[in-house]
């Protein structure tokens, strides 16, 4: 949080992108913008504070996904890696897509700062509602350490208990309301640190397609979602995201953050999280070399749903 | 009547005059914080409008909603279509407390809409029933503002029907066009004569507004002129390096108009809002897409906002009401960047 | 209410041609308006936004000239609606609107030598006006009309050229990507090295190697190229060569399009609009854009 903080990040990125010849190092300036530095003169912009509230994950993931591909003979092309600055929450989705093998391990360069909770620009000075108690001020992987590790608080599910206490009814008329208000601009979806399929049920009518895809599949792909705007659609857009996101979001809170309609997304992740944790005892990027959970289900499995 | 006083503590009963012949929507807050406009007597109520600030949300949705149907086919038992076109809302409308950017977005709207080879029915038929009542505004409402950059000002007076000024504890009241006019005469009963005070006040709001003062973003003429020759910059890769190619800043931007058409369930073919900045926008059915990635969308976006549509329609497509700018998730500046284009 | 651009007629599929096979079939559906009062005048390169309920609308360029009469649609088995589409039969119903779009100049062309390229199914438009103009022959000069697709098996509208050609309406060159018995071969990398009887009529290569072949002479001439963009390319690289001029170069572009009416904002290159400032453009205004890629 202090300039001594800064010093090390700048110290640090300049050091990796001599010695590891990175492509960039995300961060942010001192305004909070996101930043691509790749001169030792744009790392002198790098800094962490309290106005830093993006995760910058989906940008690493967009840096180094976009270099892969193959070259002309066929091998596989070489990516160069990427730094990135990280705060506790952004940490545990990278650590995510490390363990999903979406990103490896030589091609980031992590440089953790713990945090101890970023401003709600929309709430006058206030911190983050997902900062005032938060279980993940510490990055849970990196290579550097910007500034000594700072006090986690224990993780606050009372609004999702509160939700847990109300009758269906009571339930149903709280979600309707909520996305009743929902204009289905897809920055929930598109800032998500775990989003990163090129093609997306949620995407409106025609999927993404190649040059080769069939007219009869493309014509009988399936529409999700339809494009009106309305309580039954965005429900379905909210709630297709879901399943996609069991034991994989990691609550970070980037979706409830970026809403322009300031809709309290994180009532649901917070709430899938906390179902994982009961149901499976799984939690999502707690250690590097995790398996998914998806990849781990047993006999033992709770499957009422089915039955 | 054409200059009159509206004191403030009248202004609920105004509405309530107009609300007589017309539907009234102002601006409202939201449960979370977010001032839009909402239709009065029917989800808000006279006492619960906000007038001070500029609204969240532009009043574009009223005019051209976001999800709209066009048409209903039907197909009977031999196989034969018969196809209804549906009639958009008709009702008369007061749009109250208006800021001079978003009546001006409507005017833009205009041009797209009514302008050219082809005139849309469903915009005229609502926007031919709309009445704006707007308020001045007393230098930038927020460190967002920028339309004297764009040809706005706060006192503009463009695709307003009638001019309110804020001069203390009443509005200065003024008809701006013959449709606004008209609609004071319902409020005989309200307005009042200004006194010179009022006349001075407003006076010096107008002229406020002329020399642009209090305005700190800016874009000036001459980055808007390098437009013409920096469409294949590499600037334009570093400044969409940021973009998440979500909607948020078309959704609320008070000139973005571009839609999709899709047959929809129940036989309906809907119109809804689309983005540019969608990945599939531009995506032919072979999945060739002439914008596929996300610095040609952005472009696309700011050269539409300041040069296709200044040479197309002659006016820019951005009123410089800043709700892009604040609403980014990726806190990306379109005064930024233009101004430092390359 | 004003006039309702969004409305289509309905109208009812009285022929189907298969025009080719495979995986990107063409058909070729004649339509008539169920009202019988219903008239739509068009010009040759005008476009209709084509509804196939329940499936949505896509717009296709009407591949009949205004001459004759009826209105006919070339479509390629694409995605959604083109699949419906060639599953109906004749009697189904579709939706019309339109026409959209500029359209050929075809007064401006009177007293010109006109040479027609299309390669593929780009071919539709340019059916649509070479029929005009042959139909309006004592107002133009010589025609030439060259063909390119991917195999013998792939060139629609047969009868209907070879009646035109075996007619002397007009001067018809056919080429095919892959050598057929009868299609002789031409050396694409040196093009000015074939030498050819000038009688001959099926070629193998590709149509900007035969246009150079050919050696099509600007002189008081115009040239309409029609097909892949990569095929547009290269011929106007042939006819450049051979020197012509921009503005004497016609092509048509497309590209995604809901409304068709100038207000969805999709279709645009740079300022201009594929729905209504096109489809039909001259290469010298092509030039002028700001494409995207």
């Amino acid at each position: 949080m202090s300039d001594l903080s800064d010093e090390r990040i700048r110290e640090e990125a300049k050091k990796a992108l001599r010695e590891k010849g990175l492509k960039c190092v995300i961060g942010w300036s001192a305004e909070g913008t996101p930043t691509f530095a790749s001169t030792e003169e744009e790392i002198d912009r790098l800094s962490f504070n309290r106005s830093c509230v993006n995760n910058l994950v989906p940008y690493l993931t967009y840096e180094i996904r976009s270099q892969r591909g193959k070259t002309r003979d066929g091998k596989d092309k070489v990516v160069v890696p990427v730094g990135v600055v990280v705060r506790g929450c952004d940490s545990k989705a990278l650590l995510l897509l490390l363990n999903e093998k979406i990103l490896a391990r030589n091609e980031v360069f992590i440089i953790g700062v713990p945090c101890s909770g970023v401003v709600d620009p929309r709430a006058g000075g206030a911190l983050f509602r997902k900062c005032v108690k938060c279980a993940m001020r510490n990055p849970v992987v990196f290579d550097v350490l910007a500034s000594e590790t700072v006090q986690e608080d224990e993780k606050d599910y009372s609004e999702v208990e509160a939700i847990e206490r109300m009758s269906q009814e009571e339930r149903w008329a709280l979600w309707e309301e909520i996305l009743g208000d929902c204009i289905r601009c897809h920055a929930c979806k598109r800032s998500c640190p775990v989003c990163y399929c090129d093609e997306c049920l949620l995407d409106p009518t025609d999927v993404a397609i190649k040059p080769d895809t069939t007219a009869e599949e493309k014509a009988h792909r399936p529409l999700w979602v339809e494009r009106s705007v309305n309580v039954p659609e965005n429900l379905v857009y909210h709630l297709a995201r879901l399943p996609h996101l069991v034991g994989r979001c990691v609550d970070c809170g980037e979706c409830e953050r970026v809403c322009p309609r300031r809709l309290p997304l994180r009532l649901l992740t917070t709430k899938l999280e906390k179902d994982v944790k009961e149901i499976f005892d799984y939690e999502a990027a707690k250690e590097e070399g995790q398996k998914p959970l998806i990849a781990m289900s047993c006999m033992e499995d709770e499957n009422g749903f089915i039955m | 009547m054409s200059k009159s006083i509206l004191r403030k503590d009248k202004v609920a009963e105004a509405l309530s005059a107009l609300g007589k012949q017309s539907v009234v929507y102002a601006p409202v807050k939201n449960k979370r914080g977010i001032v839009e406009y909402r239709e009065l007597g029917k989800s808000a109520s006279a006492a619960e409008i906000e007038l001070d600030g500029k609204p969240d949300t532009p009043p574009k949705a009223i005019i051209f909603p976001q999800t709209e149907v066009l048409l209903t086919y039907r197909k009977d038992k031999d196989g034969k279509f018969e196809v209804t076109p549906a009639r958009p809302d008709e009702r008369e409308k007061v749009i109250f407390g208006v800021r001079p950017c978003d009546a001006i977005g409507i005017a833009v709207m205009d041009k797209v809409f009514c302008g050219g080879k082809f005139t849309d029915p469903y915009y005229k038929a609502r926007r031919e029933k709309v009445t704006i009542f707007s308020i001045a505004c007393d230098g930038p409402m927020d460190s967002y503002c920028f339309c004297p950059s764009t040809g706005g000002s706060p006192a503009a007076t463009e695709g307003s029907d009638v001019m309110m000024y804020d001069v203390g504890d009443s509005y200065y009241v003024e008809g701006v066009t013959e449709k606004g006019k008209k609609a004071l005469e319902a409020l005989k009963g309200q307005l009042g004569k200004p006194s010179p005070e009022q006349e001075g006040r407003k006076e010096a709001i107008v002229e406020k507004a002329k020399s642009g003062e209090g305005f700190t973003r800016k874009i000036s003429a001459e980055s808007i002129a390098k437009l013409d020759n920096s469409f294949d910059s590499k600037y334009w890769d570093d400044v969409a390096r940021r973009c998440l190619s979500c909607g948020a800043c078309t959704y609320y931007c008070p000139t973005c108009h571009c839609f999709d058409i899709n047959d929809e369930k129940g036989g309906e073919r809907v119109r809804t809002w689309d983005s540019c900045q969608f990945g599939i926008f531009t995506m032919h059915t072979s999945g060739h897409n002439p914008r596929a990635v996300r610095a040609q969308k952005l472009r696309n976006r700011y050269y539409h906002k300041f040069k296709y549509s200044k040479d197309n329609i002659g006016r820019y497509l951005c009123v410089g009401c800043g709700r892009c700018i604040a609403l980014c998730p990726a806190s990306l500046d379109i005064t930024k960047a233009i101004s430092e284009v390359k | 209410m004003t006039k309702n651009d969004y409305l289509p007629q309905i109208a009812e599929i009285v022929s189907i041609t298969q025009e080719t096979t495979g995986e990107r079939a063409v058909k070729t559906f004649r339509v008539a308006f169920k009202d019988k009062n219903y008239k739509m005048e068009w010009r040759a390169g005008q476009t209709c936004m084509v509804s196939v309920f329940g499936k949505g609308e896509s717009m296709f360029a009407i591949s009949s000239s205004p001459t004759k009469g009826y209105i006919e649609f070339s479509v390629q088995r694409m995605g959604r609606v083109t699949e419906r589409l060639h599953q109906m039969q004749v009697g189904d119903e579709l939706g019309i609107r339109g026409p959209y779009g500029n359209g050929f100049p075809v007064e401006q062309w009177k007293g010109k030598n006109i040479y027609f390229i299309a390669g593929g199914v780009g071919m539709a438009p340019v059916r649509a006006v070479m029929n005009y103009v042959v139909d309006n022959k004592k107002d133009y000069g010589e025609l030439h009309l060259l063909y390119g697709a991917r195999s013998s098996r792939d060139l629609s509208y047969k009868a209907e050229i070879d009646a035109l050609e075996q007619g002397g309406a007009i001067d018809v060159r056919r080429t095919i990507d892959v050598a057929e018995p009868g299609w002789l071969p031409v050396d694409n990398a040196n093009p000015d090295n074939t030498k050819f009887d000038p009688s001959t009529r099926k070629f193998t290569g590709f149509v900007a190697t035969i246009v150079t072949a050919m050696k099509c002479n600007p002189e008081n001439a115009l040239a309409v190229i029609c097909g892949p963009p990569i095929m547009i390319k290269t011929c106007i690289g042939s006819l450049a060569k051979l020197g012509w001029k921009d503005e004497q170069i016609y092509t048509t572009l497309e590209n995604k399009m809901k409304c068709g009416i100038g207000k969805c904002g999709r279709c645009n290159i740079g300022g201009v609009y594929v729905c209504v400032d096109g489809p039909v453009f001259t290469y010298a205004q092509v030039k002028k854009m700001l494409p995207d890629q």
